[in-house]
């Protein structure tokens, strides 16, 4: 069986700047790969061309999920298939609410996941029960299902309402962009504990951070370290340790360093 | 009158002679002619605004024809007109528990009821013709004397201004008619409309309604909303207006006054969904004394042209109004508002938001005022107004006006025009929601806020699903 993620040589453009240059990458069902690096060194280019964002151009190599290549998928194409993205940076949606979007977006998913594609829309009282259980695993109040989807949320509050998303939608691979970024030691445990909680045989997970201090909760099984759009170290749990007692700085500009 | 009920007007043009036959065949009093001619006179002695009014050439009147219009229908509406009314507006005429509905068909009334318990404690909700006939006294201090008048030009002002059209030769707005010509015209056709009264100290806590609807052909509507509030006492009316579809061109000229006396409080909700052949003036005024509160929301979906003046006049300290709008075009839709947040006198608020979508090649105009007189000391005034385009061809100017002549207030201003966030709708595709239901989503979150302040969730309903069927994504 194919691998869930196979991410072959990628070269990504912004704004016609090349900022990724040869990625590759594969990811198995059931595991956790940490990417951590520098800011700036291309993670969050990485997960939103894994989600598909517009503004991110492949220029060269190859994505497969499930070993078909997703380049022409477009986001909404790759959610429902089970692709999930947690922002870095999470947008407001003022005037929708939390429980509207996430119903929305579980009946998008269910149409694609359902047997022969006629699978029926979860009932409201079914969506609420899911709902009210996904939000006490991310110790969410129940205010939060009528709020606007990140409006006037904290850094943590969005955090979390991703993670509450993923638990939500149930992903088959999971890309985490910084999700412990800006986070209390209080909400990193409940945020990691909900992504503990969803992690399991049949989920791929992409852990990026730039701390590792997430890594005390979440177990990664690999970890690879990205410098200027590459990733130039991959190993096991302990090179996390190895990177907080170091820093990144020594593994800068690996160009240089081989010349 | 016999005789009259089933005689419909068909002579079309306006004429002093239209204005003759109409008072005759209302049975008026003398004084209401005399108004009406005086409001004729008016009209006549002004000019049609013109292409390089500083206040019109955004909304050419070259393909408006009067000639054709058929100034009103005599007579009073058949026994079984809510049966021609939309089936949404029947229900609303037939709902038992409602505190109070006013239906209208054509010129005449449909339908109307007041519950007995505000009856008895001297709420009156009536049309225009109904209030002149039994309660001359309050109609002749109210009605078209202080809120919407045609003797005086609110917009003439050579006052120096910053903003955007601060450059103006003479300044404020030149020497521009201004709203005189259409509330003059409407002065001397006035017909039907909403006369609502609330005395002193009651409260009214359920909304009362009205309905307007016009189907006849080439009828001009000339509605006139007077309401007026007495100290300490509460109200929300919600007024519904909506028109059949058809080929001809169709004349709107209406006239809302919204007095408010001190600690009263007014919730006025003006939602107009007229047949996209339907030319739409309307001039609005509210005066808030001491203490009073307003809030006044004005929902324009329909029409194909509306031209609109929403005046609030703060008259007293401790006023505080929230000024709110919606409007989604589409098609060839053009909607021209100017709102005028009008300070008096000091420590009192104004809070402005308009928000509109607009897609096709739909246009809208929206030129808000802010003017704080020397003696307004410590007013805050607040304005916003935000525009999605939903397509290349639409457009959007927004112009804030400030005339700012204390020193000692608050006031913001901003304003915004573009498409959609991409971002946002990525971020929602990224869950797996198709870009077209992305759109629409956002486009309704965008006017959810103002949908939420609509206390009735039949109405919160209508519109929301009035918006859906707009962004037709
Ligand atoms: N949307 C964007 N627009 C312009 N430049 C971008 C955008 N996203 C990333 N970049 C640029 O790409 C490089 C990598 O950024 P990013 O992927 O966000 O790094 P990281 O997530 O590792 O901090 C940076 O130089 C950044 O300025
Ligand atoms: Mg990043």
């Amino acid at each position: 069986m194919a691998a869930e993620l196979v991410i072959k040589n990628l070269h990504v453009q912004v704004e016609g700047k090349e900022i990724l240059k040869g990625i590759n990458l594969t990811v198995d069902k059931g595991e956790i790969h940490a990417v951590m690096g520098p800011n700036g060194s291309g993670k969050s280019t990485l997960a939103n061309t894994l989600a598909g964002n517009p503004k991110y151009v492949v220029t060269d190599g190859e994505i497969l999920y499930h070993g078909e290549n997703i380049a022409a998928w477009k986001p909404d194409e790759r959610a429902r298939k089970g692709i999930f993205l947690a922002f870095q940076y999470p947008m407001a949606i003022p005037g929708v609410t939390v429980a509207n979007f996430l119903r929305t977006a579980l009946n998008a998913r269910r149409k694609e996941t359902g047997s022969n594609g006629d699978a029926k829309a979860i009932s409201i009282p079914e969506f609420r029960k899911l709902m009210t259980q996904k939000m006490e695993l991310l110790k969410l109040d129940n205010t939060f299902a009528t709020r606007y989807l990140n409006d006037g949320f904290s850094g943590g509050e969005k955090k979390r309402v991703e993670i509450l998303q993923m638990a939500v939608l149930n992903p088959e691979l999971a890309v985490l962009d910084e999700t412990d970024s800006g986070l209390d030691i209080d909400a990193l445990r409940i945020v990691s504990e909900g992504v503990n909680a969803l992690a399991g045989p049949n989920v791929g997970i992409v852990l990026i951070t730039h701390y590792q201090r997430i890594l005390n909760y979440i177990k990664p099984h690999f970890v690879h370290v990205m410098v200027s759009g590459k990733l130039a170290l991959s190993g096991g749990a302990e090179l996390a340790l190895q990177l907080e007692e170091k820093g990144y700085d020594w593994l800068k500009e690996p160009e240089a360093v081989g010349k | 009158m016999a005789d009259t009920v089933a005689t419909l007007n068909t002579k079309t043009g306006l004429t002093k002679e239209a204005i003759e036959a109409l008072s005759r065949s209302k049975h008026e009093p003398a004084w209401v002619l005399a108004r009406r001619l005086e409001a004729w006179h008016l009209y006549e002695e002004t000019p049609m605004p013109a292409a390089n009014d500083e206040l019109w050439r955004r909304t050419s009147l070259k393909d408006l024809n009067l000639e054709s219009v058929v100034p009103f229908a005599a007579g009073d509406a058949a026994r079984d007109a809510l049966k021609a009314l939309p089936e949404k507006f029947q229900q609303v005429a037939n709902d038992q528990n409602a505190a109070g509905v006013l239906a209208q068909y054509n010129t005449g009334v449909a339908h109307a009821r007041l519950a007995d318990a505000l009856k008895k404690r001297g709420v009156i909700l009536c049309d225009i013709d109904t209030a002149i006939r039994a309660h001359p006294e309050l109609v002749k201090q109210y009605f078209m004397t202080q809120a919407v008048t045609y003797s005086e030009n609110r917009y003439k002002s050579d006052k120096p201004r910053t903003g955007t059209s601060g450059k103006h030769e003479g300044g404020g707005y030149g020497d521009t008619v201004g709203d005189l010509k259409f509330a003059a015209l409407h002065g001397a056709f006035f017909s039907g409309g909403t006369f609502l009264y609330v005395p002193r100290n009651v409260v009214i806590d359920l909304p009362l309604q009205t309905m307007t609807y016009f189907d006849a052909p080439n009828l001009a509507m000339f509605t006139h909303t007077l309401v007026v509030v007495e100290e300490g006492a509460a109200v929300k009316l919600i007024e519904n207006y909506a028109s059949k579809a058809n080929e001809t061109q169709r004349f709107s000229n209406g006239a809302v006054e919204l007095i408010v006396k001190p600690g009263a409080s007014l919730q006025y909700f003006h939602l107009q969904d007229y047949a996209q052949n339907v030319w739409h003036f309307t001039s609005q005024a509210a005066l808030l004394e001491k203490d009073s509160s307003l809030t006044w929301l004005v929902g324009t979906l329909g029409s194909q042209s509306t031209k609109a003046f929403l005046d609030c006049k703060m008259l007293g300290t401790g006023t505080n109004a929230a000024l709110l709008g919606f409007f989604f075009g589409e098609g060839t839709q053009h909607f021209d508002q100017h709102t005028f947040q009008n300070h008096i006198i000091g420590h009192s608020t104004s809070d402005l938001l308009y928000k509109g979508a607009l897609k096709d090649n739909a246009y809208s105009v929206f030129r808000g005022l802010i003017r704080v007189n020397p003696a307004a000391q410590r007013s805050d005034a607040y304005q916003a107004n935000r525009n999605i385009l939903l397509s290349e061809h639409s457009h959007a100017d927004s112009i804030p006006e400030l005339e700012i002549e204390a020193n000692d207030v608050r006031c913001t201003h901003g304003a915004t025009v573009g498409p959609i966030d991409p971002e946002q709708v990525f971020y929602l595709m990224a869950r797996g929601i198709p870009r077209a239901q992305a759109e629409q989503l956002i486009t309704e979150g965008f006017f959810d806020p103002l949908m939420q302040k609509i206390p009735l969730e039949s109405i919160r309903d209508e519109l929301t699903a009035a918006i859906k069927t707009k962004i037709g994504m």
